[in-house]
Parts: structure tokens; sequence; C-alpha cells
């Protein structure tokens, strides 16, 4: 069950993705996306861009696990998650995936240390120190160290970003999927975030496909791909 | 001790009492061990408590006022029970002339006002002359000073009813009195009675008669704390007749008396030394010219009509208490749905269904927890503040304890709705995931 | 009249065997010893307290010690106590009764108490008792009656 990593030569950890014959649908029926192929290297970072409705979120969606496709296959590394059952897809995230949303999706009423290491509520118990200590860590990288215990309603957007990212690496993921993530904030808290960001894939080998459109987060990544009524129309390397 | 059931029966009873209160809470704790195994859910549920804190402390409220209904309800019944049966304890058989038993045990034991026939001399010469009567002593109400009834007796039933006297010295003579323990006189002060009681009683009517307090009782718990004991033969001279003895006795007071000087009594309080004598002397004195009961007998009876009141009392408190249970946990339902963009992200980021599901029964037991326990307290509280009342207006000193079976009603109300509180927790997994985190 | 009087004797001396009896079963009667209305309450636990009224009219004093029923099951005389409102029974090991006196064995006051009654008592049913006084034996049917009830069904009749 546990995905082949591709591991570099720093030691560092990735899975790539193998799409084939992908169709997304609607409840209705109505195609939402569909996807012939695509490949994307472990280690190495994609932006997807494209008008509003076109199917990028949707894309996210299903290779995060949380939309099951109509038919095709999602390969991370050697597992194809489109025939693991929801129980399994959820794991899956659990263990290998760290999701950013454009709008942060904290808990307003815990710490920011809390909030970056939630995944600790529900992780096995040997791992809930760890989680926690690597939270702490990367909330110390982010520039919040000396603010972990602070409750979120008194931190900026650039930070509660940045909370949310030490919450997506707190599990030290294999890939990193982001929706937006620089959409909500001002352009310095933005900047700030895309060199963490750009940084991510490069010392860990990780995965990070970021749905944008934001042009200084897709002039920093490796690829882009275009997307226009549910399909990728162009794919061009940074 | 080979059956289960013979080792249960053999157990102390504060074992059986502790052991019931688990067994009713094992269904509620094996629920939360099985849902929280494994899981960490505290930070969640504190933060889900603080973003309605109000909302929260309002169910908190309401599970804990239809608790505290349920404990004060059973705990005042018992309290006024025990109270109204140790005000009676010192009684333990009373003679009579025929008529209601209720009457006359309101007005010779807890001293309410009442008007009955008299014993006769011949009558009261007989019972004191039984041999098997150890002890009879007349109880002559009627009177009252301030408010405060003056009861004739004898100085053998002041020290049974209360024991020595908590301060000065026993009437010795006819126009002295004793004072019970919170009557509003002082020792040495003089007092003239009046005729009767209330509005209606004759200050003036026993003009010129006047008592001098020798001494205090001590408490008694009872009606007699606020009543003037005074020896029977005052109140027979304070009303014109002969007192008991004949002229050439001169002023001695207290048995025997003289049948041919004894004017009457309304009761007499009546007591042997063997076990069965109190037995045998109520078969005795059951007759056509007179009745002979025990105030216990019939506080028995009073109470066991009341046990039937407080049991449909207490059901309709548990039925309120379920039913504002399950409203809570409707609401509840809608609640989570406020949540349901945070439970959506912990699915997201790779928490299970079981771990939501632990969050918000977590969430809804503490609500339960929190609101049993704070109506366990209030329960107390309003039966302490009950039995003053009664306390204040009867004198039957009633003191209300939580005891085992109002901790035994809160475990079985603590588990069946920890129980309940599966349903929203049930709810909040079914909800749509992606609907949820877009919304 | 003289083979009634000798009925009468053999009656005499064959008591307490065959006590003289009313035929309703609520009536019984030897050497002036008199129960009436013996009664239980039909029960569902192994106790029953069965109540009576029992009259001396003999010229001696007699002592009630307990009963027996006809299988073997002994009765003991308690008195009901009310100590801190909890109802409870003292065992009472006699009870002596005067020439001429009058006992009332009562709910919540005084009863003859059967414990480990195998079956419960249903309203209807019959117990035959052995009372002991003294050096005499007085045969009783005891009748059952309400679990809820509060005196004999024939109770206010004069026998």
């Amino acid at each position: 069950m546990r995905p082949t990593r591709v591991r570099d030569a720093a030691g560092h950890t990735g899975l790539g993705l193998s799409v084939a014959g992908l169709e997304i649908r609607a409840p209705d029926g109505r195609p939402l996306v569909s996807v012939g192929a695509l490949l994307v290297p472990a280690g190495s970072s994609v932006a997807i861009r494209g008008p509003s409705g076109a199917g990028k979120s949707t894309l996210l969606h299903a290779l995060s696990g949380l939309v099951q496709p109509a038919t095709g296959r999602i390969f991370w590394g050697d597992t194809d998650i489109s025939r693991l059952s929801d129980a399994a897809r959820t794991r899956f995230r659990r263990d290998h995936v760290g999701l950013i949303f454009q709008d942060f999706l904290l808990f307003e009423e815990l710490g920011g240390l809390d909030n970056a290491a939630l995944a600790a509520s529900f992780a096995p118990a040997a791992r809930r120190m760890d989680l926690r200590q690597r939270a702490d860590a990367w909330l110390e990288r982010l520039g919040l160290g000396q603010i972990g215990l602070r409750r979120v309603d008194s931190f900026s957007g650039g930070e509660r970003q940045r909370i949310a990212v030490a919450r997506a690496m707190s599990n030290d993921p294999a890939v990193i999927l982001a929706d937006e993530p620089t959409a909500s904030l001002d352009r310095a808290s933005a900047n700030r975030l895309i060199d963490d960001l750009a940084a991510l894939p490069q010392e860990a080998g990780r995965t990070l496909i970021a749905v944008t459109h934001d042009p200084a987060l897709v002039a920093r990544l490796d690829r882009v791909l275009t997307m226009a009524e549910g399909r990728i129309v162009e794919d061009s390397h940074g | 001790m080979d059956s289960p059931l013979d080792f249960w029966a053999g157990l102390p009873a504060v074992v059986q009492d502790a052991a019931t209160v688990v067994l009713l809470l094992l269904p509620g704790l094996v629920t939360g061990v099985l849902v929280l195994r494994g899981f960490a859910p505290g930070r969640l549920v504190r933060a889900m408590l603080r973003r309605f804190s109000v909302v929260n402390a309002v169910f908190v409220g309401l599970i804990a006022v239809s608790v505290a209904i349920g404990i004060g309800l059973t705990a005042q019944e018992r309290g006024l029970r025990q109270g109204s049966a140790r005000a009676a304890a010192a009684f333990d058989l009373i003679l009579a002339a025929p008529g209601s038993e209720i009457t006359l045990m309101f007005a010779a034991v807890y001293l309410q006002p009442s008007d009955v026939p008299l014993l006769t001399s011949a009558q009261y010469a007989e019972v004191a002359a039984d041999p098997d009567v150890a002890f009879a002593a007349p109880i002559a109400f009627g009177d009252t000073y301030l408010g405060a009834p003056v009861v004739g007796t004898t100085a053998e039933f002041v020290t049974h009813l209360a024991g020595p006297l908590l301060e000065g010295q026993m009437f010795t003579t006819a126009s002295e009195a004793v004072a019970g323990a919170f009557v509003p006189i002082a020792t040495g002060e003089t007092f003239s009675p009046a005729h009767g009681h209330g509005p209606a009683a004759e200050e003036d009517a026993h003009h010129g008669a006047a008592y001098t307090v020798t001494g205090r009782m001590a408490p008694t718990g009872s009606p007699w704390d606020r009543a003037i004991l005074v020896p029977v033969e005052g109140v027979w001279e304070v009303h014109g007749l002969a007192n008991g003895h004949a002229p050439s006795a001169g002023n001695r007071i207290g048995p025997p008396f003289d049948a041919a000087y004894f004017p009457g009594t309304p009761a007499i309080l009546v007591r042997a030394d063997a076990l069965w004598g109190n037995y045998a002397l109520q078969s005795r004195y059951t007759r056509a010219d007179m009745m002979a009961f025990f105030p216990g007998t019939v506080l028995a009876q009073l109470h066991g009509l009341m046990r039937d009141i407080r049991e449909a009392m207490s059901l309709m408190a548990v039925v309120t208490q379920v039913l504002v249970t399950v409203s809570i946990l409707a609401g509840l339902m809608i609640l989570t749905r406020i949540f349901a963009r945070g439970l959506a992200l912990l699915r997201a980021i790779g928490a299970g269904r079981r771990f939501v599901f632990a969050v918000v029964w977590s969430y809804s037991a503490t609500l339960i927890a929190a609101g049993s326990v704070i109506g366990l307290a209030l329960g107390w509280l309003a039966a302490i503040g009950f039995s003053r009342v009664i306390t204040a207006r009867t004198d039957v000193l009633v003191t209300a304890t939580v005891s085992w079976t109002e901790v035994q009603l809160v475990a079985g109300f603590v588990s069946l709705t920890l129980l309940l509180a599966l349903l929203p927790a049930l709810a909040a997994t079914r909800r749509p995931l992606l609907t949820d985190l877009r919304s | 009249m003289r083979q009634l009087s000798l009925i009468a004797a053999l009656l005499l001396a064959a008591t307490p065997l065959a006590a003289a009896d009313d035929g309703h079963h609520h009536l019984t009667e030897a050497d002036g010893l008199r129960v009436v209305h013996a009664w239980t309450p039909a029960t569902s636990g192994p106790e029953a307290l069965i109540y009576m009224e029992i009259e001396n009219g003999s010229d001696a004093a007699v002592t009630l010690t307990g009963a027996e029923t006809a299988d073997g099951q002994r009765a003991e005389l308690v008195g009901f106590t009310y100590t801190d409102g909890t109802e409870a029974w003292q065992v009472l090991p006699e009870m002596p009764l005067a020439a001429g006196q009058h006992l009332d064995l009562l709910p919540r006051t005084l009863a003859l108490r059967l414990t480990g009654l195998a079956t419960p008592l249903t309203k209807g049913d019959k117990i035959d008792l052995e009372l002991s006084f003294s050096d005499q034996h007085l045969y009783v049917h005891v009748a059952v009656e309400d679990a809820g009830g509060t005196g004999h069904s024939h109770a206010g009749h004069t026998h």
C-alpha cells in the first residue's frame, strides 16, 4: 500500500504523478474534466492556470482523492488512488499529501501551533510528537516561531497562510497540492509565500502542484499547464 | 455465597450503591472509550466549545436545570420524610379520645393547633396504673404565648423529649416553665399565656396567670423547639380547674395524679419498657372509648402516599430531562452544520470519519457531562434551600442531602444521553465533504 | 342433649388438632383463644406479612411465640418501626396476652412474617398456619388478599 518513493541524491523523497484516461463528471453526468495523459516527475513543480470554470480545482481535488473520477487512473508513485476506498484515500492524504487552500481554513479558536499541528489530533499516537515538532519547526522556519501559541484571530492574512503551509508540511508530505494559495494575500505577503512554496520541491524532492492565477507564482514553478473547458490546452516548461 | 446474587446481597450497602453507579455509567463510559480510542480530540473540542460559548452555556444550563429538578425533588422528599420521622421519634404511642389519628398526630406531635376531645380522669388513671406502662405523660395543648404553643406535661416528658436541659432548671412548681430551644424568651422572664392560638387567641382569658421560665431545652429538630413546656397542673389551674392533686397535697406537681382531681387531657404519651410492650398497649387501648396509635405508623402511611406522588413526579422529571436532552441534541445537529467546514477540512487533511464522529460526540458529551454535574450541584443547593424554608415554616428540622439515589439517577441519565449523542455525531460524518469544504 | 355434650367434650379433647372452625375459614377458636380475619397481601417476593385479630377469651394468660406453615416454614412475630423515615420490622420473640385481652396484627403495626416463600402468593390462595401460644397450638387459614389490600375481605363482620 505504501507507495514507492523516489529517493534523490540528497536522500529526499517524493512521489511522481501519472494520470491516464481521466474523466470527471458532475453528479448530473456533465463532463467537468478530461485528461488523456499527464506525467509529473517526483520533485518537480507544476502550475495549473486557466479561466474560471476551466476545471482546475476539480482536477486538483481529483489528484488529492477528494473527488472520485468516473473513469481513468491516478497514480501517485505506484498507488492508484482512483481504485482506493474513501477511507484509504483519506489515509493516503494523511500520510502523503499536504493541502493548501485559498482561504487558509484555520480554526479561529486554536493557537497557531495547534492549527499547524492539527493532524496530531487524529494521527496514530506514535506519530503525534513528530507531527507537533515538525509543525513547530515549520512555523519557526516560516518566521512564526515566537507566536505559535497566539490565537489565530490575531494573525494577518499572510501569517495565516504560512500557518496553513506549516499545517500542510507537518506530515512531511511527498505531494503538496495548493489551490490559489496567494489569491487572498496582499502582494508583499504573496511574494514571501511564493519564496517559501518554491523552495519546497527543490530542497526535499517534494512534488508541488498549484492552481493559481498569480503570474509571480507561475514564474517560479518548473512547468505550467493551461486548462480550458476541462482540458489541458497548453503544457509549457518554465 | 454461591450464586452471584448472593454475592451481591453480601456486599456492604455502600459498595452496592457505588457499584450501581458504575454499572449505570458503564454504557456511557464504554461508548466514550470506543469512540475516542486512538484519538486526541481535546483541543478541537475545546475550540468548538469556545466558538459558541453562549449557546453552549445555554445548553449546559438547560441540562443542569432539568437534572436539578429531578435531584431536588427526590432529595427534598427524602429529607422531609426523614425530618418528620425524626421529629416524631420520641412519641412511642399516643392515646387519645377516639377521632382522627392524623389530626391528633399533627396536634400532639407537631403542635399544629386543633381542638380535640379530652380523655377522662378514669381513663388516665387506668393507663397510668397499667403494669406494662413504664411511662405515661399527659400532653395538654391549646394555650399559646406570642404564637409559641404552651403545652402542659410532666418533667419526665421534658427529659424524654429533649434530654438534659441546655440551661437552667426543670420546672418545680405549677407556675414555672421550660422553653424550647428556639423560643425567643429568656430564662427568668415571666409571661402570661393566651387561650387558643392565632388571631382568635384570647390574650386576656388567663389574665393574672403567669409562668416564669426556669430552663431551656436542647434542640430536638421538631416544632417543640418553639414551644414552652409547663407542668400540666399549671394549664389546669390557668383554666380554673382542679390541678390533678387533692388540696391537701399542697403545691406538689407531677405524677401520680389523683383521679378525683384530674380534669382531663387531650392526649397521653405512653411507652413500655418491654420490646413487645408498645405493640401490646396499642391493641389494648384500641377500643370504643379510646384510640391508641403509633405516630410512626401514621407517618409511614402518609409518606407511603407521598411516595406514590413522588414517583409520578420523578417520572415527569425524567421525561422532562430526556425531552430537554433530545431538543439539545437536535440543536447540536444544527450547530454541527456551522462546524461543517472545519469538519470537512479535517477530512480533507486526512482525518477519518471516525475521528469526526469522535469530535462531535465528545463535544456533545462534554455539554451533557457538564450539565449533569452542575445539575447535581444545583439540585443539592435547591434541596438545601427548600429544606431551610420548610424548617423555618414548620420547625421540623429537614436536612436534604444528595444520596446515592440521586447520583444513580444522574448516572443513568448521563449514560442514556451519551448514547443518544451518537446520533448527531453520526449525522456529522454523513455530510458531503466537498460541498462543505467549499461553503 | 347428652349427645351434644359428648360431641363437645370430644371436640375439646381433640384440640388443638381439630380446632373448631366456622366453615368460612376465617374464624378459628380453641380453649377460648379466638383468631379472626387472618389475611396476607399477595406477594411477589419470598416474604409475606400475615395479619389477624387474636382474642384471649380464656381465663389464663398465653404467650404468642410465632407460627409455622403446614409445610414447616417458620413465621416470626415482628413489630413495625419507622426510624429516620425508613420502614422496618423488628423481631419480637414473644408477645404475652393476658386473659380477656385482644391483640391486633395490623399493617405497619404488628405481623407474623413468613420468609423463604418458594412461590408467590396470589389472591384467593389459602395458607394453613399453626400459631404457637405457650403450650397451645391454634390452626388458622390465612386468606391471600390483594397486594395493596388493607384488611381481610370479611373484616367488619362480627363472628
